[in-house]
């Protein structure tokens, strides 16, 4: 279990200190400066100062956190598997319970778009929170929304939220008119899906899965924009004449270039020009499955979460 | 998609030892032709572009490389042979370092697939199977506890999603509770036996959703489930007698490892289960396109309850109730209640993964009060996607077997 962050050069990059003791489920960078947040079955929301390698806040939940968000650089979201959001304030290392699903929540985002909270959850809804509310879960819940199934992912960009649930569903929302999805499809890769990204750029989003492909595809459903929609494999081994297909665990795009990044079972991080169809590089070998992957908001640092996903079950 | 007409993988890399006599066409263009969308690095997933993965083509830093195969290549035209790659494409961005890996050329010959744009309705069953045949053969993923489908942004033909996470937090919420590590193990291990099984008898006899609307959802619904009787019966080779006596059911569904049925006795050892047979795992997956998600499939959720700890004894003589959904194997009057009572209490049990087993013997008794609420939708002549039951019509609703 390393959390590290790298360099945009090739090689493994530099390893934080304090890591969590059980497995990485996020981490994620500010959008306001190098402080990294990383949520982990360890039941506790770190924050560190990735420059400094220095661990500013530890939060502990009652249960396992799922993931975790930045709102600003002084406060943040964590979604736990006790079902709760919470809001974190990380100057005076206090939490409060935002909200509260009838399962654990898988996702959360904050959208800058709406102000508010987005939270998916295996209970198959995804719920919208409005974070100013003050006093108590019941004042915060801006709406519910069922999903056809227990959510697995959801990204966000400008207004658009894409979810991505059980049985390959993808449904894509306006978040100014939530009451029914934009579009309702079924995910073109054929697997399970493990993690869904938006292009920085607004037009589409990329979608991972547990077969070692990982598919581009678009919001605008004209017949133009659905042509340049394409699948590629990646993070496969190949051993005589087999594939060893690996889970695709984590994509992420850098905010500037508009390349991504993708992490998988097999401990390698590549990096994709999406455009051009070429995989730019790849990482060193990590000691294990690559759990979450996260570019800082001037696209010069990535970090690298590797723990053990649990792709194999209980390691006895 | 007939053998007659796909492209010779030879020839498109620039030599084929058969020549005029070779069974596969010689056609380095027709690819185009069949794909249903434009695609002009011939990239689209699954095209006979992915032979050109092997060979570690494109950008390369060689001392990063370890065999990961590029699928990108270098955007060439799809036919174009992956040998003469150099010629074709403009002037490269990068380096062109690529080595042909040695094993590269048994591994295209399996890589190269009939194009996916084949597969985009099931028109032709024969199709599906080679697809779905392919597929398994060579994609199947570490992860087993996936949902399958094999029309491409198609409904999902192998439904029970259970993802890694998932599958974590019951763990973790066992080991809580004070289960052994190996009783987890075995329970996760259950799981995964019944999920191959499932996988397996859906490549012996794909049942594919001709009828079903697009978008239906991922609980396996009885309709859906009902359109399978058919080839239950087939694939069972045992007819009624099979769902009713369990030890006839292990053996007519003995396709997986013979070692299926330890897991499966310990496993009831351990939850207590006293009227338990040793093939709970069994019939799960030949209802191929039932839910495993502890759902339809009576059997596959009585593996995931008894991985989770609950006990759920009512739900064991449901198993011989199961079939009569689909066609009255063995018509059990009483037991069809309990076999709702599988399906609440799965979907209680994914959901609420976290919680804590006593909350699933409640549950039985909430279903059967909530199944008599439920009777007018089986009177329904159709139903619409948000409202299809997720359990099993009461006896007074069949109306007829199979």
């Amino acid at each position: 279990m390393s959390s590290a962050a790298a360099p945009a050069a090739v090689g493994s990059g530099k390893e934080l200190a304090n890591p969590p003791a059980d497995g990485i489920s996020n981490l994620r960078f500010s959008n306001h400066s190098n402080n990294l947040l990383v949520s982990s079955w360890d039941k506790t929301v770190r924050l560190y100062d990735a420059d400094a390698n220095v661990l500013k806040g530890e939060f502990v939940h009652p249960g396992a956190v799922l993931d975790c968000c930045f709102h600003d650089d002084s406060s943040g979201f964590s979604a736990g598997a006790d079902h709760t959001v919470r809001r974190l304030v990380f100057s005076s290392n206090k939490e409060d319970v935002l909200g509260r699903h009838d399962g654990p929540v898988r996702c959360v985002e904050y959208s800058y778009a709406a102000g508010q909270v987005i939270t998916g959850s295996w209970d198959k809804t995804v719920k919208c929170w409005d974070p100013r509310g003050v006093s108590g879960p019941e004042r915060t819940l801006v709406g519910t929304y069922a999903q056809p199934e227990r959510v697995y992912s959801l990204s966000l960009v400008g207004n658009r939220l894409v979810v991505a649930t059980a049985g390959r569903h993808v449904n894509i929302y306006d978040l100014r008119n939530m009451s029914q999805p934009e579009q309702k499809i079924d995910s073109s890769l054929k697997y399970q899906t493990r993690c869904v990204r938006c292009y920085p750029n607004g037009t589409g989003y990329a979608l991972s899965s547990v077969e070692g492909r990982v598919s581009m595809e678009f919001f605008d459903l004209s017949e133009s924009a659905q042509s340049k929609k394409y699948a590629f494999k990646c993070h496969r081994k190949s051993e005589a004449g087999r594939d060893t297909v690996y889970p695709v665990n984590a994509i992420a795009f850098h905010p500037i270039y508009g390349t991504f990044a993708t992490g998988g079972c097999d401990g390698f991080v590549n990096v994709w020009d999406g455009i051009n169809k070429k995989r730019l590089y790849q990482y060193s070998k990590y000691a294990s499955s690559i759990a979450a992957l996260s570019f800082s908001k001037d696209g010069h640092l990535l970090a690298v979460a590797s723990s053990y996903t649990y792709e194999e079950g209980e390691k006895s | 998609m007939s053998r007659r007409q796909e492209l010779c993988r030879n020839f498109q890399r620039g030599s084929c030892k058969y020549g005029a006599q070779c069974r596969f066409v010689h056609a380095s263009s027709q690819q185009q032709q069949q794909q249903a969308k434009p695609n002009p690095f011939g990239f689209g997933s699954q095209q006979q572009q992915q032979q050109q993965q092997q060979s570690s083509f494109g950008v390369q830093f060689q001392q990063q490389q370890q065999q990961k195969p590029n699928p990108f290549g270098f955007g060439v035209q799809g036919g174009a042979a992956a040998k003469s790659r150099n010629a074709p494409g403009p002037a490269k961005p990068f380096q062109n370092k690529w080595v042909r890996d040695p094993s590269a050329p048994t591994k295209q010959q399996e890589a190269a697939q009939p194009p996916p744009a084949a597969h985009t309705s099931c028109t032709d069953p024969e199709s599906c199977r080679h697809q779905i045949a392919e597929d398994f053969k060579n994609e199947t993923p570490l992860w087993k506890l996936t949902c399958y489908a094999h029309l491409r942004s198609g409904p999902c033909d192998i439904t029970g999603d259970i993802s890694f996470e998932e599958l974590r937090a019951k763990a973790y919420e066992e080991g809580r509770q004070g289960h052994p590590l190996q009783s987890i193990v075995e329970g996760e291990r259950n799981l995964q036996n019944a999920k191959l099984m499932e996988f397996n008898n859906f490549l012996n006899n794909p049942r594919l959703l001709v009828t079903q609307t697009p978008s239906f959802p991922t609980v396996a619904s009885f309709p859906e489930v009902k359109n399978n009787n058919s080839s239950f019966g087939v694939s069972q080779n045992n007819g009624p007698p099979v769902f009713s006596s369990f030890s006839q059911v292990g053996v007519a569904t003995n396709v997986g490892p013979g070692s299926r049925t330890t897991p499966g006795v310990p496993v009831n050892n351990i939850f207590g289960q006293s009227n338990q047979t040793s093939h709970p795992a069994f019939p799960a997956p030949t209802f191929g396109r039932s839910d495993m998600k502890f759902g339809v499939s009576g059997f596959g959720s009585q593996i995931s309850q008894q991985s989770s700890g609950s006990l759920q004894a009512s739900s064991m003589s449901s198993f011989g109730n199961f079939p009569k959904a689909h066609g009255g194997y063995q018509q059990s009057p009483s037991s069809s209640i309990h076999h709702r009572d599988i399906d609440r209490q799965s979907q209680d049990l994914l959901s609420g993964i976290v919680a804590p087993t006593s909350a699933t013997n409640q549950a039985s008794v909430e279903d059967n009060k909530n199944e008599n609420q439920d009777d007018s939708i089986w009177l329904k002549e159709k139903w619409s996607i948000g409202e299809i039951p997720l359990g099993e019509p009461p006896q007074r609703h069949i109306s007829h077997v199979f």
